[in-house]
């Protein structure tokens, strides 16, 4: 399903040249939960979103469900971020001004099709999923951590996108809340078989997954 | 999506009360100044009663005399060359004037050589900025004149509230008729009531008035009178007064719009047959014309050549224009930078979800349009106010302002321009953020 050949990743300064990744190589499949762990700064978010087409990789090539998408014009990544990725962020990144509903609406709003009452009806499933169905009209600041992180699983599923890309969607909440999102998205990945890929800090959680990705200093570490 | 754009526009405007405040003032500001300029420029300038054939008229308020003499200077530089002195001769042949005087025209300069002028259809002559005092139930009035000829009411189609106009032949004849303003009649005769037929007494004399004309601003001295007399009846000797100068301006209405500047060139040309009466005093004649704008900028730069005051009155009404629009538009695109930087994070997050760099340009300019949308309701109902306050209250003395629906849908459209704008330059440098930066930038 995702398919990392020799990813480099260089950031360069006037003065310094970073590899952010050396040499990736990675394959996840279709229905598979993988984490990604390893140390501050190690590159684990720069995967994440150079498999989620956030950042161009500085070579190497990526290929997400058997397309190669490094020909992509920003208009096309921007498409098919809509139709097959779904995001999860540490700080959530939900939008203060809307409503819970809205948040959730907004990846079917960029897909451009269905009327305003099926995108709301689906974004009301999607909060169903997350046990959110009576918060729909609050405002994300009235929202705890965790519920805040539930509107974002909403919003992230709420396309039904074939793969998930989760970063450190834990990390900014309790044991307990952590839990319940892990066991959001672990039934989101058995029930309907979404390809999630996952950063964590959290040996707890990473443990729940299939497989454990690691990497230090921008290598994989097997 | 249109409705999406509208909800989230209107929460955020909401939201950032200050800054919607800031950018309403602006743009309301700025539609209200702009309307009421262009009310004041309409009223002073349009074509309307009693200067509905403004684009055909010409006039003719200032006759110049001058001493022009031949100026040479020679100046003589002496320079060394090759150990040699030489000596290098300029001259510059020039002219200087030694004498000037300008005034109105004479009305015997008028009668004799400006009668005919080739390209004037009507040709009216007339003597402004006389007055009289008159004293009625213990109260004086005073009361400006002015002396016309019969052709005066067919180049100013002024507005009759009651009777009509005097002709030539009431002119030529002394007929003692008058013609005054409804303002006039309500002080003298008393508000509303019916003076046709009725009598004036001016310099012991009773004149009968034939016609009411609605009274118009009191900025322009050859429309502007409490009262209009015919003028054979001004005091004696001045019709015959044999020099070129005096207290007579004239109009010429030509057929069409493109005769004016021939008939002008007609008159200039008249100047050079005119013989003056102090030869060795003055040696140049110049007949000055100008058109209602030229006149205009005349009166309010206080120049005496008529393209260096439009060029002024251009260049000054144009800055102030762009300055007016550039105000908001500038405070706009700065409160826009900042209010867009604050949403870097929501970009980011649009963008990771499959918004294109279009939709997010199209949404923050649509929150600009709104915004000017409501300025702009907000400037016209300031403007009517402004307008109508300005009216009544009378600080700009007679000059009535009127609200022109199609200055506003202009004022409107050039707003809304600066609006889309200032709202579009702040959303595109933002919407080609770099998503991860965007995010990186604000985490909610």
């Amino acid at each position: 399903m995702i398919h990392l050949q020799n990813v480099n990743k260089v950031y360069r300064t006037q003065t310094v040249e970073t590899l952010a990744l050396n040499n990736i190589s990675l394959e996840v499949a279709e229905g598979e939960f993988v984490s990604v762990m390893g140390p501050s700064g190690c590159g684990k978010s720069t995967m994440l979103h150079i498999m989620g087409l956030l950042d161009a990789p500085s070579s190497g090539s990526v290929t997400l469900d058997s397309q190669d998408l490094s020909t992509y014009t920003n208009h096309r990544l921007a498409k098919f971020r809509n139709e097959n990725l779904g995001f999860i962020f540490q700080s959530f990144h939900l939008i203060n001004d809307l409503a819970v509903v809205d948040n959730v609406e907004l990846p079917l709003i960029y897909r451009r099709q269905g009327l305003s009452a099926r995108r709301k009806s689906l974004a009301e499933d999607a909060l169903e999923q997350v046990g959110l169905r009576h918060r729909t009209q609050h405002r994300p600041s009235q929202l705890s951590g965790g519920q805040k992180q539930r509107v974002a699983i909403a919003r992230a599923i709420v396309g039904k996108p074939r793969i998930i890309l989760a970063d450190e969607p834990t990390g900014n909440l309790d044991s307990v809340m952590g839990q319940e999102i892990m066991d959001i998205l672990l039934r989101l990945n058995k029930e309907s078989r979404t390809t999630i890929v996952m950063v964590t800090h959290d040996e707890n959680i990473a443990r729940q997954t299939h497989r454990i990705v690691r990497l230090f200093d921008g290598s994989q570490v097997m | 999506m249109l409705k999406n754009y509208i909800k989230l526009a209107w929460i955020v405007l909401g939201r950032k009360k200050l800054f919607t405040f800031i950018s309403l003032f602006g743009i309301s500001f700025t539609l209200m100044i702009l309307m009421v300029l262009t009310a004041y420029f309409d009223s002073e300038l349009g074509s309307h009663p009693p200067l509905s054939k403004s684009d055909r008229i010409s006039f003719l308020n200032r006759v110049v005399m001058e001493q022009i003499l031949p100026d040479t200077t020679r100046i003589i530089d002496s320079t060394a060359i090759d150990g040699v002195m030489a000596n290098d001769t300029t001259l510059n042949i020039g002219e200087r004037t030694i004498n000037y005087s300008s005034s109105s025209a004479s009305y015997s300069l008028l009668d004799r050589y400006l009668r005919n002028v080739p390209y004037a259809e009507i040709t009216s002559f007339f003597s402004p900025s006389q007055s009289f005092d008159l004293f009625i139930n213990n109260k004086k009035l005073v009361f400006n004149t002015l002396y016309t000829d019969g052709y005066y009411w067919d180049i100013f189609d002024f507005e009759f509230v009651e009777g009509d106009p005097y002709r030539q032949p009431a002119v030529d004849d002394r007929s003692p008729v008058i013609v005054i303003s409804d303002a006039a009649r309500d002080a003298y005769f008393g508000s509303g009531v019916n003076a046709l037929g009725q009598e004036i007494a001016l310099n012991r004399q009773l004149f009968r008035v034939v016609g009411v004309v609605k009274e118009i601003s009191n900025s322009k001295g050859f429309l502007h009178a409490e009262v209009y007399l015919p003028l054979t009846h001004i005091q004696p000797g001045i019709l015959k007064e044999p020099g070129l100068m005096g207290g007579f301006e004239a109009a010429f209405l030509s057929a069409r719009p493109a005769d004016r500047l021939k008939l002008e060139a007609e008159v200039a040309r008249k100047a050079a047959v005119i013989p003056l009466p102090d030869p060795e005093n003055y040696n140049t004649l110049t007949l000055q014309t100008h058109t209602l704008l030229e006149g205009f900028a005349l009166r309010v730069l206080s120049e005496n050549d008529k393209t260096v005051a439009l060029r002024w009155l251009y260049s000054i009404v144009g800055s102030l224009l762009v300055l007016f629009m550039l105000i908001p538009t500038l405070n706009l695109i700065n409160v826009n930078v900042t209010r867009i930087l604050e949403r870097s994070d929501e970009i980011g997050v649009r963008k990771a979800f499959g918004a294109r760099t279009r939709d997010l340009l199209i949404q923050f300019v649509f929150e600009n349009v709104l915004l000017t949308l409501i300025g702009g309701i907000i400037g016209l109902i300031l403007a009517i106010w402004l307008i109508y306050t300005l009216n009544t209250s009378k600080v700009l003395g007679g000059v009535i302002l009127s609200f022109s629906p199609s200055v506003f849908v202009y004022g409107f459209f050039i707003t809304l321009f600066f609006g889309i704008l200032s709202g579009l330059l702040p959303a595109w440098r933002m919407s080609r953020l770099h998503v991860i930066e965007a995010l990186k930038q604000n985490a909610a």
